[in-house]
Order: structure tokens, then C-alpha cells, then sequence
């Protein structure tokens, strides 16, 4: 049963790190890399008088990465060599940076005893201890270096209270090492210093083993924003709280456990005397949080009597309501719902791939030139010939174009007359629009659909009063002042809308007129003198390769008034939201 | 919670009383049965939108030329936070940015001169959101206090006076964003639920409940017009929901972990995600499985040894389901950050392994790697005019790169 797996799933996840992801992924790779035969050729060199066990070059890591993971790319390769060292599962020898070089340089791996997956957030005692004994073993090698003398000094201050006892540990440890084989124990000292340099870098070392608070709190979920379905998310939620996370966990875990806890023992109690197993299994429950799951996950039916109804319980208590339902008292309400939603979905017609891709296609030749990234402005490319990119060359003109010349860039009339929506976002668009509109004297659609926009994003208190005002100057059938033209299906709409008025009741209406402006308006704005005009003087200026050379008397007369209109825009276009043409 | 006692213990007495139990199996029967058709209709879905993936994505943009050399190089570093940073925000200036970090400090960046203009200090620490409003006089921030503040930017006084509490969530507040106005603040939160907010009175004007767990990330559409907002998180679903009803209308699934990040697409209509990925649990439980089946202790080292799926998703709201994953092995870490250029042709993507991948979306190839950051990338955005993209991460810094 797919529901059932996907709770037990769940479940697991609950119980991981929150960096397990990573670790998972880097162990499968490592235990590749230990491979006897295919993996990196671990070996014994002689150095001196001595023998260095167990080591491998940083070349023979970075060309077996190459060769295995499909690399062409060296950095590529460095880099991942890089991450698995600095996650403690490879190191250098004699050294307490965790990275990797393409050189000679000896390397070893971890034992997976030292694995960060396994020891999750070792204590400072634990480091008091390692430190303490590191100062016994008088041996070149092993002395403290600077900050972790420091570091010593801080814990000695810290646990000076049990430093005894912290010392009588290190000193127990100390003997068992003394025991072991010479070779063991440099392995051993190597991999224990390792560990360390992982969970206590290294000074400007990056610490990998921190972690994401919002990966933190996922021991507590799934979580249920509605109190409603308790039932599901006793059952799905309320798995102990990891060592890890008991304290964000514990907010989470404890309403639903408590009360799966209450409710599992009566049951229990009847079952008892039949089946004792099963039972047996679930005495813990009522006292440990961590068991609480088993109660129900684990409900396989212990006796055929009341396998039904446990079958019952079991699967309400495993229903897992997927994300996006609304989620009802009843379980079998939200299944109707979600059947309801699964149907409707298979009766729509969506696009197929190559269509959807096609659209993506077209929007990309579309804008490739106004993408900055794609074509840089300024460059052989671009047909603007704007200023460069000021990211690139520290200047601002780019953005200041328009406020310098007092003529709007080719690259935003070219944006205006490829996509409407754009030309309204674009504030002095708008008011170009508006110019031109008013001269064919239907002005009042974009200042209706502009109203209504301005409706859409206010604050609440100005919503009835804007409401009013909108009805009163485009709607009202009999006094409006300047009546938008909507036809009579629209408008039943709208007045049921404004039953109940609200910051959407005219979203409709606006539609309709926003469809006209584009169909008919648009093109024609397209056609106009106004916009051709505007083009030709920028065309002109870019032409003449002088934004420097300002405004001359011989301009049109209109390109004067847009003038005056530019300034006001790039203060207005502060307040105008969705303004994002480059100006 | 005493619901679910009161549910429990009654069933545990059905037994004594036949006929109620009687009742419970033609209950749990029909529980089943409409378990099943639900399981059902869903295949049926699949299977249907399969049909409709006639040809990959790739296939279809092989006319496309490759793409050239970008000479995207880092610009700018901004040095200032001393805890890791946890999200930026661009401001519709086009220069000025604000961030927010671990320690509870709140910048707010010109990010052309490299110069700090404010920084105000939050009561909590992980301020794990923040946000420009639309007309850059005012910024949004919040975390791990459960709240979402507005701090209107002025030069004149100490501006953390003027701090608002706007919205109160009953988890950490994840993600905002202004709702293209001052007036409107979106907010999503470890509480599983978004809910937009009046600026002003601080008012919830509408709440989505529908997420089975926390609440990662939200976009909304940069056209005007629309009325719809995407969310998703910790139930590796994305969301689409109706703003004016408060309901969701559409979800894709795909993702096997938490979804971090969650972007639409410039024309409005796709969206990408990222996420950390579970697929490696498959993966490994293939690995075994090729072991198990050779008889001799040698293990067979495939061809492709590894197969990681990379975590960035691309979804099509016209078409209902998922278009592309940009995958490739050997990249094992999360994706924190998404973005694509103004052309929707380069998709940016900020990875748990301290670098940048810059994908071609229509390729569905990675065209090169961004070096730089020395810690975790914790947020990605491109800048509203698309000259620039900028990165936040753990290592203190926010960079930014053209």
C-alpha cells in the first residue's frame, strides 16, 4: 500500500540528521572509493626510518574522481575533494586544514566509527578529554597547537570543577592506547585528531557540521496547520524527539504524543489478555514518547477478531492527506475532495511538452536582447547600443539614461512594443498610453484598470472607500461620471461582486477592459505618432551615438511634453510596484 | 488532540458491541474503497500526463545555439555581517539590497558602492527572512521570533524605532515578500501556512492552509495581473494558490526532499524549484542490489557509477506538471537559492557546496560553475533589471556577479 510506505518513509526521515542528505550521498561515494579493488590504491609507503600505513596521494583521489564520476573538469574535481575532506571523511596526514591538493601529499580516510553521520554533536567533555590526553602522549607529532592550547585553557576554566575526573579519562584512555600496535595507534591518533578537526575547526575553517535551523525543526513534522485532524497527525507526527533537536522538537512532539499515548493504552488494555505480543510490544508506549509511534504504525492486526476495526483504525490513523487538500473533520471527506480535485485535473487540457518548450522558445528569442546577461548592453550584439552594464564597468549610466538625456531608451520602447503587460508596468508607459488614449477619447479604460490595480495592493482601511469610488466614477449604470464599457454579462458579475465589496470585486470587470486595451487600444498606440515619434528621436540619438549631446529645440513638440512626463516618472515610478523596464 | 482519544478509545470498544463494529468495517470499507479510487485517478493522472511528454525538452531546443561564454565574474563583495547570511532581498532600484543574518542583524546594502546605508539589530537571532518593499522605502524581516516586522527606511532617525510587528505566525516566519505593494506583506512559515497581511493595521487579509509541512519558500509572479502565488517546503509539494479564495488550485510533486526555493519563471507560466534530494535512497538500494547479484565477491563498477539526482525541478503551471530536472551526478548538496536571467534562458542555482551552477533552463545542461563563496549558499536572486545576480551565504559575504 503506497500510503502506508509513505508514512513509515516519513517516520525515518524524522529520525535523521538534518545534514543526512549530504552524508548519505558522500558516504556512497567514499564507500566506493574504499573499494579493495576499484576504489583509490591505498598503501604503505616508507619514509625515513619509518613507515607512514594506510595513506594515498592527492593525485591518485583526484584522478580516480575524474575517471569515476565522468569529470573533465580538474577544479570540478578539487572541489568535491575538497567538500569530502572538509566532512571529515578523508584528511591529511600531519595537518589540520581539511582540504585536498592534486599534489604527493599523503592523505587517509576516516574509519566510519568517526563518520559525522554517526557521532551527531560530540560534547565538550569529550574534547576536554581528547586535549588532556593529547598532552600525555609526549610526542612531537601529537603537540597541541595554538588553538587548541587555547581551547584547552578555555575548557580547564570551564570544567574546573570535574577537571579530575576529566583528566582520570584521558589518563584510562591514555593506557588503552599505550597497549596497541605502533602502527594501530598512528592510524588511530591520526583519524581521532581528524574527528576533531571536523566538529572543533581550525580556526577560518568552515565548521561542516552545523546545520539549518529550518532543517532542525523537520523532526517535528509532518505537522498540521488545522487542529482539526488530530487523528492524522497523532499518527503521523509524535516519533520521539531526536538527541539532536529535543528541544525544538519537544514543542512538536509533545502535544501529539501525549494524547496518542492516552489513547493507544485503553486499547491496549482490551486487546491484553489475546494477544500478548502484540501488546508486549506496545506497553512502552504509554510511558516513552519515542514508542508511541509503534502503537499505531506498527497496528498490524494482532488478532483476527477485531482485525477489521483495527484495520480501520490503522488505516485512519495512516491516511496521509497529501499537501494542497483542504483538510476536513472526516477523513472520507478529504478523499472525496481529493478525488473531486484528481478529476477535474484529468479533464483539463494542458499542454504537451513540446508546446510548452515552444513557448519557452519564444519567450527567450523574444527577450534575449533585453537580457543583460545574455547580451551585454553596449556590446557588438545588443541593438541598443545602451550604456554597459554598470555592474561591469562602475558606471551608472545604464540606469540613469533616461533622467540624463530626457529621452527614453530604444531597448524600453522596444520592451513597450513587445508585451503589453509590460508597457503597463513600465509607469511612464502608462502615462504615454494615457496621452494617447485620452486623444481617442477612451481614456477612462486605463484609468479604471489602473484604479482597480491600485484597489487590488491597498491597505485594508482604504479598500470601501476606493470601492466607492471606482463604482461611482466607472460602473454606476446611471451616474457614473466617466462609464467603462463592459458588456452585460460582465457587469451582472461585478454588481454581484459588490454584494459583498472587496479589494477584488472589480478584478473582472478590470480583466475585460484590460483585454480590449490589448486587442484594439494597444495596436493602434503601436501605430500612433505618439509612439513612432518617440522611437525616431531615440533612434536619432542612438544614431548619433550622443547621449551627451542634449536636447536640441528642433525635437517634436510631443517629445517635450514626455520630457517634463520622464521626470515625473522616475520619481512616480517609485511608487509604482511592477515598474521593472530598465530605465 | 482529545479528538483523537475520543476516536481512538471508541474504536478500541467496537469489539464488545457487534453491531457498531459492523458499522466501522462498512466504514473503513468505504475509506478503502475511496483510498483506491483516489489511488486510481492518480495513476490514471500519470499516466496521462506522460502520454503528453512527447518530446524531451531537450529535444526541442536543439535548434538553439549554445550558449557562449558569459564572462559572468564576481563584481562586488559586501562585507559586513559577522553570523552567516540567510537571505537577501533586492531592491527595485536595482542597486540597494538588504540582507539579513544568523547573529539578528539586518542590513540594508547600496550594493553598487558596497556602502552599509542602515543596520538595525533584531531581538531574536536566525532572521531567516527579510524583503524590499516595491517602492524601496521600507524593508521586512523575521525568523525565528515568529514574526514579521516592517522597519520604514529613513535617514533621519534611528530607524529601529519605527519597527512594526505586522504578522505573528505560530512557527518561525521562513520566507516574505511585499505583495507588490507596501500595503500587502506575504508571509510563509514553519507552521505550514502563508498568509498575507495588511501593512498597516496588521491584519490577516487571507490565510492558505493546505502545506503538511513547513513552509520553505514563496514566489510571486512578476506579471501584474494575476491573482496566484507559489509556496512549497518540508512536504516536498509546490503549491499554487488563489489569492482571493484562499485555496489551492494546483500542486506538482516530484521532489523526494524538502524543497528549498521555490521561483517562477520571467513569462509567469513555469516555475523552478530546488531542493535537498532522497533520491539517493533508491540509488543505494540499487547499489546493493547489483551486489547481491554477482555471485563473485568483485564488485562491478557500472559505467555510471553514481547516479545522484540534482535537485532543480522545473514545472509548468499550463501544462500541470513537471517539465525538467536539471540533474547531473556528482553534485551532492542542496540547492538553496534559484533564479533565472531576464530570459528565462540561464537558470542560476546556489548550492550547499559553496558554489554556483549556471544551467542553460532549455539545454537542460550546466554551462559553467561560479567559484567564490567559502561556506553554504544560503539565497540567490537576480536583480530586477537582470544585470546582476547576487548570493548570499553562510560565510558572511553577499557577492554579487555580472
Amino acid at each position: 500500500m503506497p500510503l502506508f510506505k509513505r508514512v513509515n518513509a516519513s517516520n525515518e526521515e524524522r529520525l535523521v540528521h538534518p545534514n543526512h542528505m549530504v552524508y548519505r550521498k558522500m558516504e556512497m561515494l567514499v564507500n566506493q572509493m574504499l573499494d579493495a579493488e576499484a576504489g583509490v590504491p591505498i598503501k604503505t609507503v616508507k619514509s625515513f626510518l619509518s613507515k607512514v600505513p594506510s595513506v594515498f596521494t592527492g593525485q591518485d583521489l583526484i584522478g580516480w574522481i575524474m575517471k569515476n564520476l565522468d569529470m573533465t573538469d580538474l577544479s570540478d574535481a578539487l572541489h568535491l575533494a575538497h567538500l569530502i575532506a572538509s566532512h571529515g571523511y578523508l584528511f591529511q596526514i600531519d595537518d589540520h586544514v581539511l582540504t585536498v591538493k592534486n599534489d604527493g601529499t599523503f592523505y587517509r580516510f576516516q574509519t566510519p566509527y568517526f563518520w559525522p553521520s554517526n557521532c551527531w554533536d560530540p560534547e565538550n567533555t569529550d574534547y576536554a578529554v581528547y586535549l588532556c590526553k593529547r598532552t600525555m602522549q609526549n610526542k612531537a607529532h601529537l603537540e597541541l597547537e595554538d588553538f587548541e592550547a587555547e581551547n584547552l585553557a578555555k575548557l580547564q576554566k570551564m570544567f574546573s570543577r570535574k577537571w579530575e575526573f576529566v583528566f582520570m579519562q584521558a589518563e584510562a584512555q591514555y593506557k588503552v592506547d599505550k597497549k596497541r600496535d605502533r602502527q594501530e595507534r598512528q592510524i588511530l591518533d591520526s583519524q581521532e585528531r581528524a574527528f576533531w578537526d571536523v566538529h572543533r575547526p581550525v580556526p577560518g575553517c568552515v565548521n561542516t557540521t552545523e546545520v539549518d535551523f529550518r532543517k532542525l525543526s523537520r523532526s517535528g513534522r509532518p505537522k498540521y496547520s488545522s487542529g482539526g485532524h488530530a487523528a492524522l497527525a497523532a499518527s503521523t507526527s509524535g516519533i520521539g524527539c531526536t538527541q539532536y533537536s529535543q528541544s525544538v522538537a519537544a514543542a512538536h512532539a509533545s502535544l501529539p504524543s501525549t494524547s496518542n499515548g492516552s489513547a493507544t493504552s485503553p486499547r491496549k488494555n482490551d486487546q491484553e489478555p489475546s494477544t500478548s505480543s502484540a501488546a508486549g510490544g506496545d506497553s512502552p508506549s504509554t510511558s516513552a514518547a519515542t514508542a508511541t509511534t509503534s502503537a499505531p504504525s506498527t497496528s498490524t492486526p494482532p488478532v483476527t477478531s477485531i482485525a477489521s476495526t483495527s484495520n480501520a483504525g490503522s488505516f485512519r490513523n495512516n491516511y496521509y492527506a497529501r499537501p494542497g487538500l483542504r483538510r476536513c473533520t472526516q477523513v472520507q471527506d478529504t478523499l472525496k475532495l481529493e478525488i473531486c480535485q484528481l478529476n477535474s485535473r484529468l479533464s483539463k487540457n494542458v499542454l504537451r511538452t513540446s508546446k510548452v518548450v515552444e513557448n519557452y522558445l519564444a519567450y527567450y528569442e523574444q527577450r534575449r536582447v533585453f537580457d543583460p546577461l545574455l547580451t551585454p548592453p553596449g556590446s557588438q550584439a545588443d541593438p541598443f547600443q545602451s550604456q554597459p552594464n554598470p555592474w561591469i564597468n562602475d558606471t551608472v549610466d545604464f540606469w540613469q539614461h533616461d533622467k540624463i538625456t530626457g529621452d527614453i531608451q530604444t531597448r524600453r520602447l522596444k520592451l513597450w512594443e513587445d508585451s503589453f503587460e509590460e508597457l503597463l508596468a513600465d509607469s511612464l508607459g502608462r502615462e504615454t498610453l494615457q496621452k494617447f488614449l485620452d486623444k481617442e477619447y477612451s481614456g477612462e479604460n486605463l484609468r479604471f484598470w489602473w484604479e482597480v490595480q491600485k484597489l487590488r495592493k491597498c491597505s485594508s482601511r482604504m479598500v470601501p472607500v476606493m470601492v466607492t469610488e471606482i463604482y461611482n466614477e466607472f460602473i454606476d449604470t446611471n451616474a457614473a461620471t466617466s462609464p467603462v464599457n463592459v458588456d452585460c454579462k460582465v457587469m451582472e458579475v461585478t454588481e454581484d461582486n459588490l454584494k459583498n465589496p472587496n479589494r477584488w470585486s472589480f478584478d473582472e470587470a478590470a480583466d475585460h477592459i484590460y483585454c480590449l486595451m490589448k486587442n484594439d487600444s494597444y495596436q493602434r498606440f503601436l501605430r500612433s505618432e505618439i509612439y513612432r515619434d518617440l522611437v525616431s528621436t531615440s533612434r536619432k540619438k542612438v544614431n548619433q551615438k550622443g547621449p551627451k549631446s542634449f536636447l536640441t529645440g528642433n525635437l517634436p513638440s510631443f517629445s517635450n511634453a514626455v520630457r517634463t512626463n520622464l521626470h515625473v516618472g522616475q520619481q512616480g515610478s517609485s511608487c509604482s510596484p511592477t515598474s521593472n523596464a530598465p530605465q | 488532540m482529545s479528538s483523537a482519544a475520543g476516536e481512538s478509545s471508541s474504536s478500541s470498544k467496537v469489539p464488545e458491541n457487534s453491531g457498531s463494529a459492523a458499522a466501522a468495517a462498512t466504514g473503513s470499507e468505504y475509506l478503502e474503497q475511496l483510498a483506491n479510487e483516489a489511488e486510481e485517478l492518480r495513476k490514471k493522472l500519470d499516466a496521462e500526463r506522460h502520454k503528453l511528454n512527447d518530446i524531451p525538452i531537450q529535444q526541442a531546443a536543439e535548434r538553439l545555439d549554445v550558449m557562449g561564454a558569459l564572462g559572468v565574474k564576481q563584481r562586488r563583495i559586501l562585507k559586513g555581517h559577522v553570523g552567516k547570511v540567510l537571505c537577501m532581498d533586492w531592491s527595485l532600484d536595482k542597486r540597494h539590497i538588504v540582507s539579513s543574518s544568523q547573529d539578528g542583524k539586518v542590513i540594508v546594502w547600496d550594493g553598487f558602492t558596497t556602502n552599509k546605508e542602515h543596520a538595525l539589530t533584531m531581538p531574536t537571532t536566525w532572521v531567516m527572512a527579510c524583503a524590499f518593499s516595491p517602492s524601496s522605502q521600507m524593508i521586512a524581516c523575521g525568523g525565528l521570533d515568529n514574526k514579521c516586522s516592517v522597519v520604514p527606511l529613513s535617514f533621519e532617525d534611528d530607524i529601529i524605532q519605527k519597527k512594526r510587528q505586522v504578522a505573528t505566525h505560530t512557527s518561525y516566519m521562513s520566507c516574505c515578500t511585499f505583495l507588490r505593494s507596501d500595503n500587502l506583506i506575504l508571509t510563509g512559515s514553519g507552521d505550514s501556512t502563508c498568509a498575507i497581511w495588511d501593512v498597516e493595521s496588521g491584519q490577516l487579509i487571507q490565510n492558505f492552509h493546505g502545506h503538511t509541512g513547513d513552509v520553505f519558500a514563496i514566489d510571486v509572479p512578476k506579471c501584474d495581473t494575476g491573482n496566484t502565488f507559489i509556496s512549497a517546503g518540508a512536504d516536498k509539494h509546490s503549491l499554487v494558490w488563489d489569492i482571493r479564495s484562499g485555496q489551492c488550485v494546483q500542486s506538482f510533486e516530484g521532489h523526494e526532499a524538502d524543497i528549498n526555493t521555490v521561483r517562477f519563471h520571467p513569462n509567469g507560466d513555469a516555475f523552478a524549484t530546488g531542493s535537498d534530494d532522497a533520491t539517493v535512497r533508491f540509488s543505494m538500494l540499487e547499489l546493493q542490489f547489483d551486489r547481491a547479484r554477482l555471485p563473485i565477491k568483485k564488485i562491478r563498477i557500472p559505467t555510471k557509477p553514481l547516479q545522484f539526482l540534482f535537485q532543480c525541478r522545473l514545472f509548468d503551471l499550463r501544462a500541470d506538471r513537471q517539465v525538467c530536472v536539471y540533474e547531473k551526478e556528482s553534485i551532492l548538496f542542496p540547492v538553496n537559492g534559484v533564479d533565472f536571467s531576464l530570459s528565462g534562458r540561464i537558470l542560476f542555482a546556489g548550492y550547499g557546496d559553496y558554489r554556483v551552477g549556471v544551467w542553460d533552463s532549455l539545454k537542460c545542461v550546466r554551462h559553467s560553475v561560479l567559484y567564490g563563496h567559502e561556506n553554504r549558499i544560503s539565497c540567490l536572486r537576480t536583480s530586477p533589471d537582470g544585470t546582476a545576480v547576487c548570493s548570499a551565504s553562510w560565510d558572511c559575504t553577499i557577492r554579487i556577479w555580472a
